[in-house]
């Protein structure tokens, strides 16, 4: 199968956007504290372990992809797994190993857009019911999987420094009020279980996200060359990540890091902009994390979308996506409360983060074992 | 035909939905902005929270529209009672036409006596509520709150924003000790440090800064005067600025006045035979500001018996105020034991659980160098 068709084909600096936005998104709002309640002071550095583990992560996918240019996870692992007579065996072999994936994605992007939905009509839109946010959050992204693949790409590449900039800014201009013994001692009290457990934690909530490229990586138009820009692109959200982190101990100390809710919502309330244009940057910056889990949201969407429709075998995936559309609702309303919410993202992070580490590496593993693909493959292209 | 005009519908159909937001609108003047709120402890109700609101009354104030100025109060007081704070909130919101707003609250006053009875009952709602600034002012008020609030030095329209200027521009100038409500949050929660808050006193026209209060364990002890305070900030993160004045050469009619600035301070911990030290060594510059007296300070010699005879004063007020910490307010609000937590945790994890800070012995050394004598030569 060829792209020729160039709404089909994105470039590597879209791919690498692709990854970052999907990966920056609502976990931001509680990382400092998920991290602390760990790893306490060395928070960050299970940020860092965090970023490292997404790195591998997202290195498996590439190789793989790259083994099989053209090709998504559902075409390739049919392929690792199958044998050339029965094309069935590889389907009935490969679709269990890969619902764990997409029910992953199912359960996590609504929550993001609902962990979203309640910072919001907590903090800023008090008197707006949470369902309007989450579902008008969801109709955008329902919008967007009537698109191309190019224009997902090019809306990506778009938003992405309109994320970054802000956040940035924002994490920096909070060292006013930071004090630097919050952040000793490091390693003190936190044995490597604790700062494993906080790496995990950051991995599979906030650094999560990356995996979107099993499917978009078979758009890519270099399919050699993408394992630097990937890499990169884990490591731009990885370092807005530990900035806030170390923002978030400096300025809080860890008791009360510990009690916050949104630490990075707070983090932006002791920002004072100099020369009183904005008093107050808060309202301001939930606007630009609209952006931030937007991308999340849509781009995951997205995905779940082309999955099942490769799964199915069909053309397009616009019944698909409006199949999902009340299926996404109706998830999203389940938590009770901002705790059970806290607590169902937890377990289904920790369960994706497996997930999404573990199957591919598998895939890749029996892929050289049964010396299925390679790196001369580009004469597919 | 039809098809364009079926699209144009459905386009302003959606347009229309964008403008929902306005049915339900509240203006920004719709609402009655709190400047400041003071916390008391009821005078009718006995042990009921008495909460008081400064409310700014927009069409006095002079240069709005419609003119006005002038003429009689320009800001309004709220006073609701109740068990709670929240209590008492609920009961002013009863009496007002517009929804209470907190967004611009820049000052939180609380009388003395509620500060005695501790902060845990107080600061839970503000902590939670998201309209409430982190960057607040939090003040402790001798006698009572409401005083703060009513009172008016005229040089400002509004009451609060003079207050605001001279708590800001204290902070810049290194006078006051910056305390935000966030600071008042990290030091509550936190184990390794106590919580100390600005003090003023309040009259009819005159807002006066009094230096800080002490707590312990969210309660209030004591208080430490404007020099005191000065001298506790060095001690503390080693910034301040201020005048000093004492007897040269122990002659009671000989004042000289200096202005002492510090920038630095180090802190260094030890421990010998079981005494955890704490060394406190602050790097001053000083400025001879007055010497009205006759003799003079020409030479290296005169200038550095003046520098130690400064030191020396400084010191001697440095070991009072840690005294009084030590032993009768028993209150770290130095932060020593966050820099032992910080930078020696054995230490810390040995006396965490005691009442580390009264048996610390705190050495305090001070190294002043006269900078500067002004437009004389002498």
């Amino acid at each position: 199968m060829t792209n020729k068709d160039p709404r089909q084909e994105i470039s590597p600096r879209q791919s690498a956007s692709i990854i970052a936005s999907t990966m920056i998104g609502a976990g931001v709002l509680t990382l400092p504290r998920t991290v602390a309640e760990y790893a306490k002071q060395s928070g960050w550095f299970a940020v860092i372990l965090g970023m490292i583990i997404a790195m591998a992560g997202v290195s498996i996918m590439t190789l793989l992809s790259n083994k099989f240019p053209r090709q998504n996870i559902i075409e390739y692992s049919q392929e690792i797994l199958g044998s050339r007579k029965y094309k069935a065996v590889g389907r009935w072999l490969s679709y269990p190993l890969l619902l764990p994936i997409l029910g992953y994605w199912c359960v996590v992007t609504v929550l993001a857009s609902r962990l979203f939905g309640e910072v919001v009509v907590t903090a800023v839109l008090p008197a707006t019911p949470l369902e309007v946010i989450i579902s008008t959050m969801l109709l955008i992204a329902y919008v967007l999987t009537f698109y191309s693949v190019e224009v997902v790409a090019r809306v990506n590449e778009l938003l992405l420094p309109l994320i970054v900039v802000p956040v940035l800014l924002i994490s920096l201009s909070s060292y006013q009020h930071a004090r630097l013994y919050h952040l000793f001692p490091l390693r003190y009290d936190v044995d490597w279980s604790d700062l494993f457990m906080g790496a995990f934690s950051a991995f599979s909530f906030p650094f999560l996200g990356f995996e979107v490229l099993l499917l978009f990586a078979k758009y890519s138009r270099h399919p050699s060359v993408l394992l630097r820009d990937h890499v990169a692109a884990v490591a731009l959200p990885g370092f807005i990540y530990t900035l806030i982190a170390v923002a978030g101990m400096a300025v809080f100390g860890v008791d009360e890091l510990k009690r916050l809710m949104w630490p990075t919502y707070e983090l932006v309330k002791v920002t004072k902009v100099p020369g009183l244009i904005l008093e107050r940057v808060e309202s301001a910056f939930i606007g630009v994390w609209v952006a931030a889990v937007f991308t999340t949201t849509a781009n995951i969407y997205y995905a779940i979308c082309m999955f099942i429709r490769e799964m199915l075998g069909m053309k397009g995936h616009r019944i698909i996506a409006t199949i999902l559309l009340p299926l996404f609702y109706w998830i999203s309303l389940r938590p009770p409360n901002i705790q059970a919410l806290i607590n169902y993202l937890t377990y289904s992070g920790c369960a994706g983060g497996i997930a999404i580490l573990v199957i591919p590496t598998l895939l890749l593993g029996v892929s050289y074992l049964r010396k299925k693909g390679g790196k001369g493959a580009a004469h597919d292209a | 035909m039809l098809r364009r005009a079926l699209r144009m519908a459905i386009i302003i159909g959606l347009l229309l939905l964008t403008a929902t937001g306005c049915w339900d609108q509240r203006e920004l003047e719709e609402r009655a902005i709190v400047l400041a709120i003071g916390i008391d402890v009821s005078e009718e109700k006995p042990g009921q929270i008495q909460l008081s609101f400064q409310v700014p009354i927009p069409l006095k104030i002079a240069g709005a529209a419609g003119g006005g100025g002038g003429d009689g109060d320009v800001v309004h007081i709220l006073k609701g009672t109740g068990r709670t704070v929240l209590e008492a909130y609920d009961e002013i919101q009863k009496q007002v036409n517009q929804q209470v707003f907190f967004g611009h609250t820049r000052v939180l006053a609380l009388s003395e006596e509620i500060a005695k009875q501790g902060l845990e009952r107080i600061t839970d709602p503000f902590h939670r509520g998201p309209q409430i600034r982190r960057l607040l002012w939090p003040l402790v008020v001798k006698g009572r709150a409401i005083d703060l609030l009513t009172s008016n030095p005229e040089l400002e329209q509004i009451p609060t924003v003079y207050l605001l200027t001279m708590i800001e521009n204290g902070v810049q100038l290194r006078m006051i000790p910056e305390i935000t409500l966030g600071g008042l949050y990290v030091r509550k929660s936190s184990k390794s440090e106590e919580l100390f808050l600005n003090y003023f006193e309040a009259f009819e026209k005159k807002m006066e800064w009094e230096g800080i209060v002490v707590f312990k364990d969210d309660k209030m002890v004591g208080q430490l005067s404007t020099l005191q305070t000065s001298i506790f900030m060095q001690l503390w993160n080693g910034k301040s600025n201020f005048y000093v004045t004492f007897p040269y050469d122990e002659k009671e009619e000989d004042l000289v006045t200096l202005l002492i600035q510090t920038d630095k301070v180090e802190k260094k911990i030890s421990r010998e035979q079981g005494v955890v030290k704490a060394k406190l060594h602050i790097f001053a510059e000083a400025d001879l500001s007055g010497k009205p007296f006759p003799g003079s300070f020409a030479g290296q010699e005169a200038i550095r018996k003046l520098e130690q005879a400064t030191e020396t004063y400084l010191e001697e007020r440095a070991k009072e105020i840690i005294a009084s910490l030590q032993n009768e307010y028993q209150s770290d609000i130095i932060g020593l034991g966050s820099e032992i937590k910080a930078y020696y945790p054995e230490i810390w994890d040995e006396i965490k659980d005691t009442d580390y800070f009264k048996q610390l012995d705190i050495e305090v050394s001070y190294e002043l160098k006269l900078r500067r004598l002004g437009m004389l030569s002498f």
